[in-house]
């Protein structure tokens, strides 16, 4: 398109580059600052209306933050850094958006063009490093194309499978001068997102669905990317069909719903594990068949037929075959299987009576049932005591590790995006930083960061982030004084061979969180645990909870590495 | 066994390097490469050849056609690239 509207007067490229982000709806700015950049925070004073900048204590940190936000409210995440190690500490928190789809720009300085190539002080080919974890990046060549890269930046990251964008901006073009005419509509070959599927197929997909006799629904990120709960609920009501649900997709389908079966996978639950490899139809929506789900692909779901909903053609047949494939945005495909449903008679009820008692005795199984200790606090009581004095309400946000897989056995999910976990890259420290910043998009909504002792020290330092702009965040540290999960790895395949899991000195986290200005507590003792757990809660402000629980205590069931889902070491 | 690829993207820099990332990323070793004007307005061609199993190429292929400026990416027949210099003089 070249009919061009829109003309400005001669603005700096750091002046184009926040009115832009104003035009983008941007309110918040995850960052930290430094020579490359220096223009832009210079601007950035000036729009102080408009966007608030939450200065963390480091790029990771930031771009954790900005991730926390977008997967808690569903809109772009954004944060700005300085060139060099700026740049290069923004790559974890890149990689993990990108694996788990999540919209974000991050927007990094450069040295100045002509500086380009030339070893300059903090240069670094960003763009070149985070090709791989991008979903798309830029380096700018004209403060004239700002806006318009910043217009394309956004609509990339949202739509299609969300994902992150960065934008590296020499330093020259920040204070440049030009007069931008932006076009009126984005015109970028080869990008077109998909939103409804063919209908002949979902039409196919219904057919085999109605007559299936032991189906079961696989669902996951997609469907809260597209926000499709509310369709979701409604087509398990109708078909009553049981679900399973990913890592990644657990707050999309309410835990308590009868026809949960609960997360699917290596942890996952046994009727989970056990409904998706007796199934002769598997409806698979908005997920992509990740290794820690099947198992040994080999042996997945060997006597069903799959049914594929994804808006990304490239995960379609990736792992596993599919029979009817179907590229398209969860929700609307979704809609569009409603509106079929609509027109037929309802299924026979009782059709699938055979298949639920089936699963009632796996159900009846319960390898998630767990003791109590008399003396030593189990962390899936932990789990289930933050499920019950939230009671499913809070945003809560993980690492990785046994504390966010007893997270998602034990705790009760009730709404979509709260949920905020890294699933794909398996971020350690990514969970405080994340809750801190969904706690800034919705400081009225109670936010926890659900942490490991590993984990949490490795981005603890936002706490200053945290206690500087006064949120009333919540952060349970579940302090095994292990790497518990590469423990239980290490105990279970590697005979009890202990290399370095063991954390043989830790900070006093009460006494840390006192050094921060925030509230700390602790409990190591059940008797405890419900009113340390509650007073935190309540007390205002940053409050680090120390829950000091079973230091070697496994995450059952398990699917052992290579094995089938069947192959479950249940206790 | 060699497949032959052609890709169409958007001529502009960087563009070949996320396909050519890509595609090593994944372990595929490119054995020949060329990269043209394509008669289409802004679209470069790119020529390739690589080897590997067909199942891991259809992968690959769906992942540089999800690059965002990628306008076609596609694996050619033995019949569609006989008359082609660059992937027939690979034979010799």
């Amino acid at each position: 398109m070249s009919s061009q509207t829109d003309e400005t007067a001669a603005k700096t490229g750091a002046k184009l580059l926040c009115e832009a982000l104003v035009n983008e709806g941007v309110d918040t700015v995850f960052g930290y600052p430094g020579g490359a950049v220096l223009h832009i925070y210079d601007e950035l004073v000036n729009f102080r209306d408009s966007i608030t900048h939450i200065l963390a204590r480091h790029e990771q940190g930031a771009v954790h933050m900005a991730e926390g936000y977008a997967k808690a409210t569903g809109r772009v995440g954004v944060s700005l850094v300085t060139s060099g190690p700026g740049a290069t500490n923004t790559v974890t928190g890149i990689a993990n958006a990108y694996m788990d789809s999540t919209p974000l720009v991050v927007i990094t300085g450069q040295v100045p063009t002509h500086l380009l190539g030339t070893d300059g002080f903090q240069e670094i080919d960003i763009v070149g490093i985070t090709r791989a974890c991008t979903k798309y990046n830029y380096l700018v060549r004209s403060a004239e194309e700002i806006p318009e890269i910043v217009r394309e930046a956004f609509y990339i990251a949202a739509s299609g499978r969300p994902g992150p964008v960065l934008i590296d901006i020499p330093k020259d073009l920040t204070v440049r001068k030009a007069v931008h005419k932006m076009p009126e509509k984005l015109n970028i070959p080869g990008y077109a997102p998909h939103a409804f599927a063919e209908q002949g197929k979902v039409e196919a997909a219904i057919e085999k669905i109605v007559s299936a006799k032991r189906p079961v629904f696989y669902v996951g990120g997609g469907v809260v990317h597209s926000g499709g709960t509310r369709e979701l609920v409604e087509l398990v009501e109708r078909l009553a069909i049981p679900v399973t649900i990913t890592l990644m997709g657990l707050s999309c389908f309410p835990s308590a719903h009868p026809r949960s079966l609960g997360m699917l996978g290596m942890h996952g639950s046994y009727a989970a594990n056990m409904s998706i490899s007796e199934a002769d139809v598997i409806i698979a929506i908005g997920v992509r068949f990740d290794d820690r789900v099947t198992g040994d692909l080999k042996k997945f779901a060997p006597n069903a037929e799959i049914i594929h909903v994804d808006i990304d053609e490239s995960s379609i047949d990736k792992n596993v075959k599919t029979h009817i494939s179907m590229t398209g945005n969860a929700k609307d495909v979704m809609r569009q299987m409603i509106d079929i449903l609509e027109t037929r008679p309802a299924p026979p009820a009782g059709r699938l009576d055979a298949w639920w008692e089936r699963i009632a005795a796996w159900r009846s199984h319960a390898p998630t049932a767990y003791e109590n200790h008399p003396e030593v606090i189990r962390a899936q009581y932990l789990c289930e005591e933050i499920s019950r004095l939230t009671d499913g309400e809070a945003i809560i946000a993980t690492d990785v590790g046994q504390h966010q897989m007893w997270l998602a056995q034990y705790y009760r999910f009730k709404h979509p995006r709260s949920f905020l976990t890294s699933g794909g890259l398996g971020t350690m420290g990514y969970g405080f930083p994340a809750a801190l910043g969904a706690k800034i998009a919705f400081p009225g909504k109670q936010v926890i960061a659900f942490v490991g002792d590993g984990g949490f020290q490795m981005t603890m330092q936002e706490l200053a982030t945290a206690v500087q702009y006064r949120a009333n965040l919540k952060i349970i540290v579940m302090n095994n004084g292990f790497l518990g999960m590469v423990r239980q790895w290490q105990e279970v395949f590697y005979d009890n061979n202990y290399s370095e899991v063991d954390m043989q000195f830790q900070p006093d986290f009460v006494k840390l969180a006192e050094s921060f200005g925030a509230v700390g507590l602790r409990a190591d003792h059940p008797s405890h645990l419900a009113e340390v757990l509650t007073k935190g809660f309540e007390t205002d402000g940053v409050v680090v909870m120390d829950i000091v629980v079973a230091p070697e205590d496994n995450v059952y069931p398990m699917v052992p590495p290579g094995a089938g889902l069947k192959e479950m070491i249940l206790r | 066994m060699t497949h032959y690829i052609t890709v169409e993207m958007v001529n502009r820099f960087g563009e070949l390097a996320r396909v050519v990332n890509l595609i090593s990323g994944r372990g595929f070793n490119i054995e020949k490469l060329l990269v043209n004007t394509s008669g289409k307005t802004d679209i470069s061609l790119a020529k390739l050849c690589l080897d590997g199993d067909r199942d891991k190429v259809d992968v690959l292929m769906k992942q540089i056609n999800r690059q965002v400026r990628v306008t076609e990416a596609r694996v050619l027949s033995r019949d569609e690239v006989s008359g082609d210099e660059f992937f027939v003089s690979e034979d010799k």
